[in-house]
């Protein structure tokens, strides 16, 4: 079978059974129809795009951007710059809607990376490209423009550019020429192209972007992977002849006053940087706490006897979590979706699936609390390990219905006891009886 | 906007102004499938004529019970053959090439080891198949892989990112996979 047999046989699925889906697309289809009219009633100068070519979002704005820099130098250094900001706003047709903090991330980061480029009485070409065009403007900057916003001396470019697929963003030629040039206001100089806006950055594995910070996902993976290494050198049947010594454990594990952050990647001692990262990338991890929070409820949520696969493959059976939570990224608190629920055991048990919802976020918050308050990681897993489940929903349905808060405190204490009180080998030896 | 049951009134009675109706009304929806297929306008357009002469001769006697689907299915299959016949789509530059490639991933290499399974026992395997999947899932591989719909239109229309669709197409493909394999198709 070729893959073009395949295309046609599914050509031959009976519409009938598909009507919903073709009727979006007959939807969307006509709502773009009603929207170019729409358009062209009004006399919009922007040439409807012809079907079959690549359609524009339907959040669609048209925002001009004008570049404000700022110039800062320092009286000890003249020839030098000290500081220098830019920032960047955007509008809907005449108003001024945003500024810097709402352009998109890799705008921004195309920005502030201008800032050690140019210095008083310089130009700079900043070009932005977005998924379907490409604007350039000539910023100059002048020595006044250290609280004015900085003039927009020409738009040199406006191109379509509709075969870009990826958003980015970079500044270029950077060359200088005596000051002054002629000023003007932001507001004046609005540009008319029509951007659309871009989608937001996508993390991708082994992203680093330039101040070294690492993605969410890099961030995911060097935790996930410390978690497994720490796992295999804990688990028995790994290390028969050299189980770890109580101290270090209680080192390791159980006195380490470590940040959230830090407890996200694994960052003990420099631990992964023998795993994952090279030395370039450890011992920091500058992880923002937004990313760190959804690692961390990533790693609730995994399964933990499930990590003798592969990392890509183990990746890939998680994928939906991560992009669930990257979609949930700035909101924190996790919530359960329907189908995660088993219905026939709530029905069977009696419970609502709003008081199973408030569980399980009870429960999400509750962990979380746990480690901010010096609990490990591995005294979490002998809580939250679902080695005992057979499925996730088990675990859930475990420890997020039938546990108290109270419970769950209590159980948290019992398995510390069982750990680390009495000793890591007698603990095992108990298990093993 | 007229009601498809009118249309169909109208094809009965065999009045030739319903093809201006019906290309007024699935024209658009119809020739983004050929364009993305084909990869040319004028080819397109040649399948939106397709299509319309195919609805004259084949309503009467039948009668669809969702006529934008049934438009769409005889878009798609018109411009399968015409791109069968330039062999355009190993040129590459239309969205179905894309489309192609992606469910290459889920095909053996090298030999056909389907010589033996029919184009019709495939196809309703795969009917089988669509009616197992979830709504949401049943759509985007609809959008994708009938419609030839692109990641980003795709992606908009359903409030996820691209990467998001990207991957969620890829658990499909392989659910699919495992289902043709299950079943001896593979």
């Amino acid at each position: 079978m070729t893959p073009l047999e395949l295309f046609e046989a599914i050509g031959k699925i009976n519409p009938d059974s598909i009507q919903d889906s073709i009727q979006l697309s007959l939807d969307d289809t006509l709502a773009s129809e009603a929207e170019q009219d729409n358009k062209a009633a009004h006399k919009n100068p922007v040439p409807a795009k012809a079907a079959g070519i690549r359609e524009q979002p339907p959040a669609e704005r048209r925002y001009g951007i004008a570049l404000l820099p700022y110039l800062l130098t320092a009286g000890c250094t003249a020839a030098c710059i000290a500081g220098f900001g830019l920032m960047i706003r955007f509008s809907i047709g005449n108003e001024i809607v945003g500024t810097q903090s709402e352009i998109p991330i890799s705008v921004q980061e195309s920005v502030s990376s201008m800032t050690t480029a140019v210095s008083t009485g310089e130009r700079a070409v900043l070009t932005a490209i977005t998924e379907t065009h490409t604007v350039q403007q000539t910023v100059t900057v002048t020595a006044e423009d250290r609280t004015e916003p900085v003039s927009v001396t020409e738009t040199d470019a406006v191109t379509e550019t509709a075969a870009i697929t990826e958003t980015r963003a970079a500044v270029t030629a950077v060359q200088t020429e005596p000051p002054p040039l002629t000023s003007t206001t932001a507001a004046d100089t609005q540009t008319e192209t029509t951007v659309t806006e871009p989608p937001p950055p996508v993390y991708e594995m082994g992203d680093v972007d330039m101040d070294g910070q690492i993605t969410f996902v890099d961030a995911a993976l060097v935790h996930l992977d410390w978690l497994y290494a720490c796992q295999s050198e804990f688990l028995p049947e790994n290390n028969p002849d050299n189980p770890p010594e109580k101290e270090w454990l209680l080192t390791k594990w159980d006195h380490a006053p470590l940040t959230p952050e830090q407890r996200i990647l694994g960052n003990v001692n420099g631990k992964a940087d023998k795993l994952y990262l090279d030395e370039t990338d450890s011992p920091t991890f500058p992880l923002s706490k937004e990313d760190a929070e959804i690692i961390f409820q990533v790693a609730k949520l995994r399964n933990w006897h499930q990590m003798d696969v592969s990392f890509e493959d183990y990746i890939e059976q998680h994928e939906e979590y991560l992009e669930q939570f990257h979609e949930v990224k700035h909101h924190y608190v996790y919530e359960p979706r329907k189908e995660e629920c088993d219905l026939a055991f709530l029905q069977e048990e009696n419970i609502s699936l709003e008081e199973w919802k408030q569980s399980l976020t009870d429960a999400t918050l509750l962990y979380n609390d746990l480690a901010g308050a010096g609990f490990s990681f591995r005294e979490l897993d002998g809580i939250y390990n679902p080695f005992q489940f057979d499925t996730e929903e088990e675990f859930y349905q475990h420890y997020c219905l039938v546990m108290t808060v109270e419970e769950f405190y209590k159980q948290a204490e019992v398995m510390k006891e069982k750990y680390f009180k009495n000793g890591w080998k007698r603990s095992l030896s108990d298990e093993s009886n | 906007m007229r009601d498809d049951d009118e249309i169909i009134a109208l094809l009965y009675q065999r009045d030739e102004q319903v093809l201006d109706l019906l290309h007024k009304q699935y024209g658009a929806l119809c020739f983004q499938i050929a364009y993305r297929i084909t990869g040319n306008r004028e080819d397109a357009e040649e399948c939106v004529n397709d299509m319309l002469m195919s609805v004259w001769n084949s309503i009467p006697p039948n009668r669809p019970t969702h006529l934008p689907a049934y438009c769409a299915a005889l878009v798609r299959n018109s411009a399968l053959q015409k791109n069968e016949k330039s062999h355009r789509q190993k040129r590459g530059g239309s969205q179905s090439t894309e489309v192609i490639e992606e469910l290459a991933d889920i095909l053996p290499s090298s030999e056909s080891v389907e010589q033996r399974v029919e184009q019709n026992e495939l196809s309703a395997a795969l009917n089988a198949w669509v009616q197992t999947l979830s709504a949401e899932s049943r759509h985007l591989f609809i959008q994708r892989y009938y419609m030839s719909e692109s990641l980003q239109i795709i992606a908009a229309r359903s409030s996820l990112t691209e990467e998001a669709v990207k991957s969620r197409l890829k658990r499909i493909r392989k659910k699919l996979k495992e289902y043709l394999r299950k079943e001896g198709l593979l």
